[in-house]
């Protein structure tokens, strides 16, 4: 049985509601030329490796210094992602902790 | 293949005989006064002089418990109940076993000071640091606890290091000797030690602790009233024996297994956290993590070829949290298999278990990554032959909220030379 894909990636443009809920939205590295905010990849609910793996498949078509926000709600992403980053040479750029959930900011080497 | 087996043996052959045999003559009250009290109560008395003469340390040290569980608690209320001041508390490791996490949780909970010192990458608690945490906590530490070899990563405290430091502060050492008494000679430096029967091939329901004399402890009544199954005694104190006279040679042929499979996996399979070194951890302990893999599914996937593998990720735990000693360390806490090598195979099974087992994990971590959409000839990770992220202890301290993701990246000041999802 596979696992069920993480919802698409989209860039994060405050303001951009039409953008934000584009569903077309594709993680080719033409479109991630342009960007100048980090994607947004919302994972809560599932639980790991599913963070893991989407920061991978972001990652796969992301550019050298892309950056892509994961917001996760699984205890173990806090420990997975910087491991993640340890073990491919990428980077956590930034960490912020709320009672609910985390969000780690990724950026692609 | 079984292996599956850190801390908990299956039942000897000898432990059997001697149980049976315990209780057909032993079943009494062992302060009856009578002729089956009296053989009672010697068979525990020699139980107890075995141990102790096996363990090196004088038999009226030698005490028992029902449970690890039943021990810790009992261990740390009897170290810390003779102290007045109720706010004495003690420091643990963080990556000793949940029942004392939990008893520490407890513990301060009411009222009493108690502090977790942080390991290393590779599971070891820092003698420096732990003299400047006795330092601080001005005289309110009653006892530092620390396991001796950690059952999941297989990490071996260098307990003289520790003994000297809380000789110094004059604190007892408590040293849960567990995963290594099977395996290992039983090192001198502690002060309380505690360890099941299990953990060698003795009965359930039988965990041997042994406290030096000059301990200051008050035993709760339960542990003074409470005497020992001497038919529990003598089949731990007869597998003992055995295992110890056994161990050198097990331990040789766990040690060359553990380490194949650990060069052959970090050469074959990509993206992989070694959090074990099979050269100076545990001989029997090998555990390792697989990226984008759920841990469950690798060891469903191992039953069916024929290991028995544990797992420390938390889709494989019963209460769907990952590790603490994953965690503690900074290992990747998915995708974890955990080999524990039981004190029961000849060198040539071993061999060609090792052969097989490495021919079928890289297998089936590749088509473990397909099934979730990771293709194995994508560049994902570092090529296997890469020493410097694959390399188990290269790697330190886990980048957390640091801009570089390594330490050697924070170092160097320079990114990787080759990019890689």
């Amino acid at each position: 049985m596979s696992e069920p894909e993480p919802q698409c990636p989209k860039p994060y443009r405050p303001g951009h509601q039409d953008d934000a809920t584009d569903t077309t939205a594709s993680t080719t590295r033409t479109q991630h030329a342009h960007l100048t905010q980090p994607w947004v990849i919302d994972v809560r609910g599932k639980p790991c490796p599913a963070p893991v793996l989407a920061a991978a498949r972001w990652a796969r078509t992301a550019r050298s210094g892309d950056q892509a926000m994961i917001i996760s709600d699984d205890p173990a992403t806090a420990i997975d992602l910087p491991a993640w980053a340890r073990l491919t040479g990428n980077i956590i750029a930034d960490k912020n902790e709320t009672p609910t959930h985390t969000e780690h900011l990724i950026e692609r080497i | 293949m079984w292996w599956d087996c850190a801390t908990h043996w299956p039942l000897a052959e000898s432990a059997a005989q001697a149980l049976q045999a315990g209780y057909r003559d032993g079943w009494a009250a062992t302060d009856a006064p009578h002729r089956e009290g009296r053989q009672a109560s010697l068979l525990a008395h020699s139980a107890r002089q075995h141990l102790g003469r096996t363990l090196n340390c004088a038999p009226e040290n030698v005490f028992f418990s029902t449970s690890p569980q039943q021990a810790i608690c009992d261990t740390l209320n009897g170290i810390l109940a003779p102290f007045s001041n109720k706010k004495c508390g003690f420091i643990h490791s963080a990556i000793e076993q949940a029942t004392v996490l939990h008893y520490a949780e407890q513990a301060t909970a009411n009222g009493r000071f108690t502090a977790s010192i942080p390991v290393s990458s590779s599971g070891h608690v820092d003698a420096k640091q732990l003299a400047g945490l006795l330092a601080e906590a001005d005289g309110h530490i009653r006892a530092v606890v620390v396991q001796w070899v950690n059952g999941e990563i297989g990490t071996v405290q260098d307990l003289q290091a520790l003994h000297a430091v809380t000789t110094e502060a004059d604190v007892p050492l408590v040293v849960d000797a567990t995963a290594g008494i099977g395996y290992l000679p039983l090192p001198e430096h502690w002060d309380l030690l505690w360890a099941p029967a299990t953990a060698w091939g003795g009965p359930a329901a039988t965990t041997v602790v042994l406290r030096r004399g000059n301990v200051r402890y008050s035993p709760s009544m339960a542990e003074q009233h409470s005497p020992v199954v001497p038919a529990h005694a003598l089949a731990a104190a007869v597998s003992l024996q055995q295992a110890c006279s056994r161990r050198s040679t097990y331990a040789a042929a766990a040690r060359a297994a553990i380490t194949t499979i650990g060069e052959r996996i970090l050469s074959q399979v990509r993206d992989v956290d070694l959090a074990s070194d099979p050269a100076n951890g545990a001989p029997h302990i090998l555990t390792a993590s697989f990226l984008y893999c759920p841990g469950e599914r690798l060891a469903e996937r191992l039953d069916a070829a024929g290991f028995a593998v544990g797992s420390g990720s938390a889709c494989a735990s019963a209460r769907l949290e990952p590790s603490h000693v994953l965690a503690a360390t900074g290992r990747l806490t998915h995708g974890n298999i955990r080999i524990g090598i039981p004190a029961r195979y000849s060198v040539e099974q071993l061999r060609e278990a090792t052969d097989r087992f490495c021919t079928e994990l890289p297998q089936v971590v590749a088509d473990t990554r397909q099934s979730l959409g990771i293709p194995a000839s994508d560049s994902f990770g570092p090529t296997p032959d890469s020493a410097t992220a694959q390399s188990p202890h290269a790697a330190a301290a886990p980048a957390t909220t640091s801009v570089a993701s390594t330490p050697e990246q924070q170092d160097s000041g320079h990114a990787p030379q080759e990019p890689h999802v």
